[in-house]
Order: C-alpha cells, then structure tokens, then sequence
C-alpha cells in the first residue's frame, strides 16, 4: 500500500514537473512594427512615439545579419527616454542578438549618463533598468520605468503567444 | 594471429593515420592563411573604397586650410538674418537671449522642449519644434521645408569626454547630420562653429584644463569634415570667447561655467557678420 502511494504521488510530481517544463510557444509571423504598435496602444501614456530611422543605433552596433526585421519607437520629447526595440531574428540567434542589445543598454548608459544626469536626471532610472526579453524569434529591449517596461513586454507576450 | 603482429599492423596504421592527419593539417592552415590575408586584403579595399563613396562629395574643390571663414566687412544683420541656428543647449539660448532680429521670439532656433541635443547616432531621427508651424519635424524635413540660406550648427559640448576619444564616431555622426541637409536641402551653406570654451566642470568627469584641450582638439577636426563637402565651412566663433588661458571668461559665464551670457551671444554673431560666407567662397 504503502509503496502504491509512493509510485502515486512520484508519478504525479512527475506530471507536474512536465507540465512546468512546458515550453512557451510564440507566433513567428508578426510583423515587428505590429508588435511595436500593439506595445504602444497597451502604454497608452499620452507619449507620441516616433520610428527611429535605420542608422539609430549606429553609435553603438550595426544590425547583424541574421535580424531579418526591427523597429525602434522613441519618445518624441527627449526630456523622455522611453524607448522600445524589437528585433525579429532567425532562428537560433535570439540568444545572441539578446547580448548585443544588453551591450547597447550598458554601453549607452555609460556614455550619455552624465549628460543625462545633468538636463533630465530623473529619467536616468529608466536606462539604468532597462531590460531585455526574448519571445521566441523575437527580442525586445524596452527603456521605460518599471510599470511601463512591465506592460510593454506582457503586451508583447500576449501577442506573441500561440493560442490552442 | 600472432598478437605481436597485431600490435605491428596496428601501430603501422595509426602511425599512417596519423601522418595523413598532419599532412591534412598542414595544408589547411596554409591554405586558410593565405585565402584569410587575401580576404582581408580585398575586405580592407572595400571598405575603404565604401567609406570613401559614403560620406563626401568626391572630389571637393577646397582644403582642409581654406574652409575656415575669414574676416571680411560687417555683412550686417541682414546676414544673420538668413541664418538658421541648430545645436546644443548654448545654440537653443540664442533665443532665450533675445539676441536675433526676433528676440525672444526668433523662428531662427530650432530645438525642441528639452533646449538641448546631443551629437549622435539619432540626431537624424530625433526632432525639432518647427517654429512656423510648431510641428515636430526631423532637422532634415525642417530643412526641406524652410530652405535655409545657411544653417549654423554648434555639437560637441555634449559628449565631449567621450568625442575626445572617439574621432571617428563625431566626424560620422556630424557628416550624418551634415549629408540629411544636403539631401533635404542642396543649395544650403552649412556653418559649422568650432565647440565653445568652458570655465567649470559641472557633470564632466576631465576638469576645465582637460576638457578645453578636448575642445580643442574636436576644433581641429572641424575643418576635415567641412573640406569633404562643396557647401560647408567652419567659423572660429569659440575664438571670442576664450580668456588668455583658454577657459570661458568669466564676463561671458551664465554662472554655470558652459552657458553663455548675452554679451557673449552678441560677440558671436558680431564675429559671424564680420567673417561672412563670401559667394566665391
């Protein structure tokens, strides 16, 4: 009996370790811009965001090849440096394309943070917590505060996420 | 099979397999060196020849020596008049001062609602406050709108730290900035001025010593991007500004030791109408 109930309750720590371990599917077929857009709508900030033109980033990496599509929003005001990236890549380079955009956060704060600190200090905070996630093929670097990061990258994950 | 001969074949075949292996190797490496300096070659040229076409008229009819604008008569306010002013925080204050056919009012300053920018790789995306309409517009749109007959353009104090040693991303991004005007607007002259002294370190890590040898040396650098172009010249406006060490005097110091007084924008544009663009220039 004993022994029974032990099998029981291993094999049902086994099933929930697997349902845990189920991996996150995503969509591959949106367009970035889409995404970006759909981010926007969700932050409904009152903040008008521009696209940002091809040579944007220029100052600290050059797209590489296997980013098939981008799109980078910025805050029109620069007394704001809200700013949202997503970068759709082929597949198996997600992992990579996630440290050249953490390298672009690290090494932008470390060039503009006293210029920053000097006309908008607090908008510091914003780059300084700047995150990175990876949806899939999609990699997304969001400059925001805490809220505004949150609800930009739940809004791409719900996007994104494969409905059964 | 007698186990010695085993042993004999054995060592005999891997003594082979191992040649061969090394043999292979061998070949590999040379060849893999030879095709990597070869390709590196080829590469180098390319990309010189790439950054050669990307960034310049080629060729240009003046030198590096001759773009600097030379005195010449009082060309009066009519001049500045023609003038349209981007740059950083102390190009925005022009308006602030009042100092502009316009005063307080000028439509000659472009900036947004910061009062600042900073010369970089999204200057070209980053906007302006369009006086006459109060649009947003890209510098470049702005210039397609408004055709100026020149725009003076004042970067380096923002990021000085990191321009002083990073040439090439300065001389990029202001030939970026300078190639979005030209497009947009061909027939406007482009004045870039040399970067304005200061007398206090504020938020930069140098001091002032440091930082006005930074100055300095982003000054010298200001004539090789004027020269790659037909329609661009650099006027030495930082140059009534210094005191006898170097520094901002004191008498053009807003109290912060960057930003400039009234007097100093006056001294400014007194030096702009007495080094004016001349036609055959």
């Amino acid at each position: 009996m004993m022994k029974r109930m032990i099998a029981a309750m291993l094999s049902l720590v086994l099933l929930l370790s697997f349902a845990a371990c189920k991996k996150e599917v995503y969509a591959d077929n949106i367009k970035a811009t889409d995404l970006a857009d759909h981010a926007v709508t969700a932050l409904n900030d009152g903040v008008t965001y521009l696209p940002a033109d091809s040579g944007y980033l220029d100052d600290y990496f050059t797209a590489p090849d296997y980013v098939t599509e981008s799109v980078i929003y910025f805050a029109s005001d620069t007394n704001n440096l809200n700013e949202l990236g997503i970068y759709k890549v082929s597949e198996g380079n997600a992992e990579k394309m996630e440290t050249v955009l953490k390298d672009y956060l690290k090494s932008s704060l470390e060039k503009n943070q006293s210029w920053y600190d000097s006309y908008i200090p607090e908008e510091t905070p914003k780059l300084r917590d700047a995150e990175v996630k990876v949806f899939g093929n999609y990699v997304v670097y969001a400059i925001f505060d805490a809220k505004d990061r949150t609800t930009v990258f739940d809004s791409i994950k719900g996007k994104l996420t494969a409905e059964d | 099979m007698d186990p010695n001969k085993q042993y004999r074949i054995f060592a005999m075949l891997l003594t082979v397999i191992l040649v061969l292996a090394a043999v292979c190797l061998l070949l590999g490496l040379t060849l893999g060196i030879v095709k990597t300096a070869y390709t590196d070659r080829e590469t180098e040229t390319e990309s010189d020849t790439e950054t050669d076409s990307q960034t310049a008229d080629m060729p240009t009819s003046i030198t590096p020596q001759e773009v600097t604008l030379k005195e010449t008569a009082d060309a009066g306010m009519a001049y500045i008049d023609e003038m349209i002013f981007f740059g950083e925080s102390t190009t925005a204050h022009l308006r602030a001062r009042g100092v502009l056919s316009g005063g307080t009012e000028t439509q000659q300053v472009w900036s947004d609602s910061s009062g600042t920018r900073m010369l970089s790789s999204k200057i070209t995306s980053e906007t302006v406050i369009y006086p006459p309409t109060g649009e947003q517009l890209t510098v470049a749109q702005a210039c397609e709108k408004a055709k100026p007959t020149y725009l003076v353009l004042s970067f380096g104090q923002n990021g000085l730290v990191n321009f002083a040693s990073d040439k090439d991303t300065y001389i990029k991004n202001y030939k970026r900035l300078i190639d979005a005007v030209r497009n947009a607007s061909p027939d406007t002259k482009i004045i870039l001025q040399t970067v304005y002294p200061v007398c206090a370190q504020g938020n930069y890590s140098a001091d002032v010593a440091t930082l006005n040898q930074y100055i300095k040396t982003l000054n010298s650098w200001l004539p090789e991007i004027a020269a790659a172009y037909n329609n661009v010249r650099v006027a030495d406006t930082a140059s009534v500004l210094r005191d006898a060490d170097g520094k901002l005097a004191s008498s053009f110091d807003n109290g912060d030791g960057q930003h400039l007084t009234v007097s100093a924008y006056e001294e400014i544009l007194a030096y702009l109408r007495t080094h004016a663009w001349q036609e055959e220039e």
